[in-house]
């Protein structure tokens, strides 16, 4: 909520040079990392990169073996459990009891937050319209779906209106249904200016939900940015595949000219290009492609991922 | 403020939580009562407590005699009190010690002498009672007697005075005849009373009690074992993300844990007395020992839990542990039938310390006083297991 904060420069979380060692592994290696008011963070790595870890260092429930956590101007130390206010953490696994209904689940969670009567109450009526339980919420939690128990979970985090809402892949065994609903829930909260720290192995989700993503693996943070930025960091390009008949080579020679073309390489039926900018290259293309005569049948653009670069930085791929 | 409040409000959703729980209703209470309605019934009617009494009379006069044979005499044939009698306190003493029996009431010298100076307003030379200290209730009864010969002795030589008084004639040997006279009939209802009390004392309340207590190994260990699953399942670190100091944590499921257990023990005391007529004793005495045992327990099952390696070992060790301990404590026998080394092992267990208490306020009229030193051993015990547990505890539930 860019409005709402005094101190507009105050980010609200700020983690610098987090270690945890477990025996003689640095499971998280010096870790740091910032997050701005209404800005959607994602940790993107792969399992046992050390995301979890990370979260519960910045969450409190894990002791650090160095580095500082700031939230909200606040540091987070044992002295001050008031500063854990600020965030909302909503689990890996779904951290509910199964034997209470939802809005006892709730309700638990938001009198331990402190809140109290008819502030809790509506609290919770529209923590249960925003993850659409409404009408179930006093069956038990054993009794939901999968997807419904996650969107609980979620709820759970939400109840007490955070500065910060700490996702830890929240997504992970759910079906596609409900995961694009989760997702979608997600973008609404960060569109409204919700600060979020969304952790996952999946490119896609820190693609799609994320402002600025880091790229941790092996408890290291190896890059940051935007996804843009990311990109361009290791150099990564676009693909373009143009099919079509006519003057193939002609038109390939005309592509080369452009400023943003890398390469452009005939074969037959279609012409390969590698592009710095997609955007700037279409337009022109397009109008090559009718000097030269070709007729155009298709045209595929392959963007460069966050899976591109996370395989040209480690090598190896995101999933396994 | 907010810690203890936010340690209240964890205790009371666990409280709810178990009591919503069908497993831990049968546990903490069901089985418990089941158990002591058929072990109790079992034993009959009433707690098979007996006990020998020497009569020793040093004094030798009318009066001693008189008072010795009015007490036997006066105790039914039903009550569980045999008399030997002896007139030598070094016999006594040895008879006591090689348990020939069970506690012996001594007439001193001079007893009988003393009596017509009542009137006078000197005291009466006052009755002994020894006693052997692992036969509590055989030596509460003869104390009891005793108190009871002197206290009646006193008030019927202090009325017939007051009468004589009235008449206004100076006491002379018709009235001190009256007053011997007097003293020798005033045995018979003291002992009645007391063989009242012993019938009285249903064998429902103490099975109730040991059952009770046994159960309670289970209902307080599953307490203790639920931080460790919480901690799994994730709801522990989402409580922990709250606001909250993970002291109030644990005092917040410390305190559940008590609770559980205190209400288990209450509800059994109640519904024995409700159901089953049975009578505990004094409220404050009964109440101070069920607090002490709770914690006694609560400590033994930190203990296991902290010090068990893994999951499968907590829920071993703490089913040996609660049974070891309520064998060794007499829960399954009835009070004072344990032989003499096992009355020694039962003061290694929680249970026993309990039970002996319980036993002595509901069978011999014990006070809050008298089951003090149970209740501090109950609380030493308490400190002393948490302290060994406490450790392994917190690690398991910190990450
Ligand atoms: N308590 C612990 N003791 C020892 N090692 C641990 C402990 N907790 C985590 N680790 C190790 O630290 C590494 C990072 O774990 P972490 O759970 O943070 O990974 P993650 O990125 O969240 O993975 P995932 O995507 O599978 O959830 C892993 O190799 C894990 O085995
Ligand atoms: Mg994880």
């Amino acid at each position: 909520m860019g409005d709402s904060s005094g101190p507009a420069a105050t980010p609200v979380l700020d983690a610098t040079g987090l270690v945890k060692v477990y025996g003689d592994r640095r499971v998280v290696d010096g870790v740091s990392f910032t997050i701005e008011r209404g800005e959607t963070y994602g940790l993107l790595g792969p399992n046992g990169a050390g995301k979890t870890t990370t979260i519960s260092m910045v969450c409190g429930l894990l002791g650090r073996d160095a580095g500082t956590v700031t939230i909200a101007g606040q540091p987070l130390d044992g002295s001050h459990v008031s500063v854990k206010a600020a965030i909302g953490l909503v689990p890996q696994d779904i951290a509910l009891y199964p034997d209470l209904t939802a809005r006892e689940n709730l309700r638990f969670f938001g009198r331990l937050q402190g809140l109290n009567g008819k502030a809790l109450a509506s609290r919770i009526d529209a923590v249960l319209e925003i993850i659409g339980l409404a009408d179930r919420a006093d069956e038990r939690v054993d009794a939901y779906s999968g997807g419904m128990k996650r969107r609980c979970n979620i709820g759970a985090g939400l109840l007490h209106e955070p500065q910060l809402l700490v996702l830890d892949e929240p997504t992970v065994g759910v079906d596609p249904q409900s995961r694009n609903a989760i997702l979608e829930s997600i973008e609404v909260l960060g569109g409204e200016g919700l600060s979020v720290l969304y952790t996952t192995h999946y490119m896609e989700e820190a693609e799609r939900l994320c402002d600025r993503v880091g790229i941790i693996d092996e408890g290291r943070l190896i890059a940051e940015g935007t996804r843009r930025e990311l990109i361009d960091q290791v150099g990564e390009h676009a693909r373009i595949r143009l099919d079509g008949t006519g003057a193939l080579g002609d038109l390939a020679r005309r592509c080369g000219e452009l400023e943003a073309v890398v390469s452009a390489t005939p074969s037959a039926g279609s012409v390969d290009l590698v592009v710095t900018d997609t955007a700037a290259v279409l337009a022109p293309l397009v109008q090559a492609a009718e000097r030269a005569g070709v007729e155009v049948t298709a045209i595929d653009v392959a963007e460069p991922d966050l899976e591109s670069v996370f395989l040209h930085l480690t090598g190896k791929a995101l999933r396994d | 403020m907010r810690s203890l409040s936010a340690a209240l409000l964890i205790a009371r959703n666990d409280f709810r939580r178990r009591l919503r729980d069908r497993s831990a209703i049968l546990m903490g209470l069901v089985t418990p009562l089941v158990m002591a309605a058929l072990i109790g019934s079992a034993f009959g009617g009433g707690i098979r407590f007996s006990a020998t009494v020497l009569l020793v009379d040093l004094d030798g006069s009318d009066i001693s005699r008189g008072v010795l044979d009015g007490i036997a005499a006066g105790t039914p044939d039903t009550a569980p009190l045999h008399y030997r009698r002896g007139t030598d306190l070094v016999a006594a003493r040895g008879d006591l010690e090689a348990g020939r029996v069970d506690s012996v009431l001594v007439v001193p010298a001079g007893f009988g002498a003393s009596v017509p100076g009542l009137a006078a307003g000197t005291p009466l030379v006052p009755l002994h009672v020894v006693v052997d200290a692992d036969k509590r209730l055989a030596g509460d009864v003869t104390r009891a007697i005793a108190e009871g010969i002197g206290s009646r002795i006193t008030t019927s030589v202090l009325a017939v005075s007051t009468a004589l008084a009235v008449s206004a004639s100076p006491p002379d040997a018709a009235a001190v005849q009256a007053m011997v006279s007097e003293a020798q009939k005033v045995t018979v209802p003291i002992a009645m009373q007391q063989v009242d009390v012993q019938g009285r004392y249903s064998p429902v309340a103490y099975f109730g009690a040991s059952m009770g207590i046994l159960f309670l190994f289970f209902t307080v260990g599953a307490g203790a074992r639920s931080l460790i699953t919480e901690r799994k399942e994730g709801t522990l670190d989402r409580v922990r993300a709250a606001p909250v100091t993970d002291t109030a944590v644990m005092l917040g499921k410390t305190i559940g844990v008590l609770a559980l257990g205190l209400a288990s023990l209450v509800t059994i005391w109640l519904a024995t007395s409700l159901a089953f007529g049975a009578r505990w004793g004094s409220p404050a005495a009964v109440l101070a020992v069920i607090v002490a045992v709770v914690l006694a327990v609560a400590g033994i099952s930190t203990m296991v839990t902290g010090l068990a390696r893994t999951d499968a070992q907590v829920d071993g060790y703490s089913s040996i542990v609660a049974f070891v301990l309520a064998l060794l404590g007499g829960s399954f026998m009835q009070p004072g039938s344990l032989p003499g080394v096992l009355q020694t092992m039962a003061l290694l267990t929680p249970n026993g310390w309990a039970l002996r208490a319980l036993t002595r306020v509901g069978a011999a009229e014990g006070t809050l006083v008298d089951v003090l030193p149970a209740v501090g051993v109950l609380l030493l015990m308490a400190v002393v297991t948490t302290a060994a547990g406490i450790g392994g505890l917190r690690a398991k539930v910190a990450r």
